[in-house]
């Protein structure tokens, strides 16, 4: 039994999750989507499956899950999603969503330095640029990207050097 | 003949129509009709059941793109009729091809409903 790819996301906003899943189910219902609220648990997950991800999704600015809790871990940011990844071999398009302009020049610096395809999409009308904007994009990384990286054996190449030291700042 | 998983006898969308050269670039959801037909329709959420409409099954159905006039990506992608066959997508880039349109090399893209890796068919 094969285990299904996936399609990685890093959103914290439920109503832009409940529309992403509401669309990739549409149209990618073969494909596990997995939502992450924080960088540090998306990372952990990226670490032990990278090699499974169809493609990933990144927000940069996340909040707490209570906020108003001064216990409240870090959520981090979608910089240390990119960092993590700039740390290894390409192996899927990078859908950058993000309204932080900063942020999203950051992300996309650092990815296409190690040469991830990175497509930038910028929120719009509350949550009215998933479906037009988002979507289509998401849509075309992974349908072009069977031709850039499609080799099991692109997937399987040891990190560019150890994941463990970028991971933490 | 697959029937669409979401039964709802949608109205036909006024604008399906017959693909041929000469369409607009962009993104077209396709579905193929009892008679081989291939009809598509401007991609959208949700759009696939209502390119033959009525609750109709299809031969086919994904979606594709048109880029400067020649098809770049033709897929199985559909969440209404999950078509899992690769010979048969393979028919639908023929068929696309018979009706005058060119068809890219290594357009046509096959996603297995297992969830493994797609491919690159033809």
């Amino acid at each position: 039994m094969t285990e299904p790819m996936q399609i990685v996301i890093l959103e914290d906003n439920a109503d832009r999750r409940r529309v992403m899943l509401d669309c990739l189910r549409d149209r990618f219902p073969q494909y596990e989507v997995l939502f992450f609220r924080s960088a540090s648990e998306m990372v952990g997950h990226l670490q032990r499956h990278l090699g499974r991800v169809l493609a990933i999704s990144l927000d940069h600015d996340l909040e707490p899950a209570d906020p108003r809790s001064p216990e409240a871990a870090d959520p981090g940011t979608g910089r240390d999603v990119a960092n993590f990844l700039a740390t290894r071999r390409p192996t899927c398009p990078v859908v950058i969503h993000s309204s932080n302009t900063f942020g999203t020049l950051g992300m996309k610096d650092v990815l296409d330095e190690t040469h991830w395809p990175t497509y930038v999409v910028t929120p719009f009308d509350d949550t009215a640029w998933i479906a037009e904007s988002w979507f289509p994009t998401v849509r075309r990384a992974i349908v072009d990207s069977i031709r850039e990286v499609s080799s099991p054996a692109s997937v399987s190449q040891p990190p560019v050097e150890s994941p463990a030291s970028q991971v933490a700042g | 003949m697959k029937p669409p998983l979401d039964p709802t006898p949608y109205p036909r969308d006024p604008r399906s129509t017959p693909i041929r050269p000469g369409l607009p670039d962009g993104g077209y959801a396709y579905a193929q009709d009892a008679s081989g037909t291939i009809y598509v329709l401007p991609d959208a959420p949700h759009v696939h059941p209502r390119i033959l409409g009525g609750g109709t099954s299809a031969k086919y159905a994904g979606d594709l793109t048109v880029r400067d006039g020649r098809i770049v990506d033709v897929t199985n992608l559909s969440g209404t009729f999950q078509c899992d066959d690769a010979d048969g997508l393979l028919e639908i880039g023929e068929e696309i091809r018979r009706t005058g349109f060119v068809v890219d090399s290594g357009a046509v893209r096959f996603f297995p409903q297992d969830g493994s890796r797609p491919r690159v068919l033809a």
